[in-house]
């Protein structure tokens, strides 16, 4: 049974995209999701890349709650699963840019090279080829707020993804250290205090 | 002809679905499940798993929608 709804609860959109060492298919298991309160999901896959995708359309009182519960009953639910990412995706192009905010690829050029608007604009997060370079949409989508007054749709949770989904990436990091104690406390110490237990 | 989905609502998005070129197939998983009109290169993923009793019918079948909407095949 997903959680119970109350006068107080949204539903809230988000895809998480996962592994399952060993599994071809998710019929076995759909039982199981089931009684884990994961019948609020569309289940897909596998893709070509051996991942799944669960679709939630969950109900709780704040995005946050609803993408946690979610992940704890697929844990639940799915021994040995790897969390990979919880999407919107964070990555974005200059065209997802674009499609986010209701732009065209020209207009969202011009702005990241300071042509047209205040400036300014979020520095990329890499490049994916010599032509393609890529950004964090939780600084983008801050940006379009501060800066020209536009929070796109959506946007209000561009940062708790962001940080989740680093935080899904270090728990797998963290499991390739296990038998490298040195190199885990190099790491530990750059957590940011806000991340790190009182 | 294959059996209707016993949720109203899903069995319309269904409908839609295949008339967009993708395959329910019934009698798999809770109660069957769809195919995209992607051959062995779909990227969608496929296959999308449904409910017979989804916590809420008229969210599966936006998903369904949603699914089909994304889908580079058709």
């Amino acid at each position: 049974m997903s959680p119970a709804a109350n006068t107080t609860d949204e539903t809230h959109t988000f895809q998480v995209v996962f592994v399952l060492p060993g599994a071809e298919s998710l019929e076995p298991h759909l039982d199981a999701l089931q009684a884990a309160g994961c019948d609020d999901a569309a289940f897909m896959g596998p893709a070509l890349d051996g991942t799944f995708t669960a679709e939630f359309d969950r109900e709780a009182p704040a995005f946050a709650a609803a993408v946690v519960s979610a992940l704890d009953a697929l844990g639940a639910a799915l021994p040995g699963v790897q969390l990979l990412r919880v999407q919107p995706e964070d990555i974005v192009s200059l065209s997802a840019i674009a499609a986010r905010t209701g732009r065209t690829d020209e207009s969202v050029r011009l702005l990241t090279q300071g042509r047209r608007g205040p400036g300014g604009f979020p520095p990329a997060a890499g490049w994916i080829n010599e032509k393609t370079q890529v950004w964090r949409w939780a600084d983008v989508a801050r940006w379009f707020s501060d800066a020209l007054d536009e929070p796109p749709a959506g946007g209000e949770h561009a940062a708790f993804l962001a940080a989740l989904n680093d935080a899904l990436d270090l728990a797998a990091r963290a499991g390739d250290l296990r038998d490298r104690p040195g190199e885990l406390e190099a790491v530990m110490r750059f957590l940011p205090k806000e991340l790190t237990p009182a | 002809m294959r059996a209707k989905h016993p949720k109203k609502e899903v069995e319309a998005a269904l409908q839609e679905a295949e008339s967009a070129g993708f395959r329910v197939q019934t009698g798999r998983g809770h109660w069957g499940v769809m195919y995209c009109p992607g051959g062995e290169e779909d990227r969608c993923p496929a296959p999308f798993w449904l409910w017979s009793t989804p916590a809420n019918a008229a969210n599966h079948a936006k998903q369904i929608r949603r699914y089909v909407a994304r889908c580079q095949h058709h």
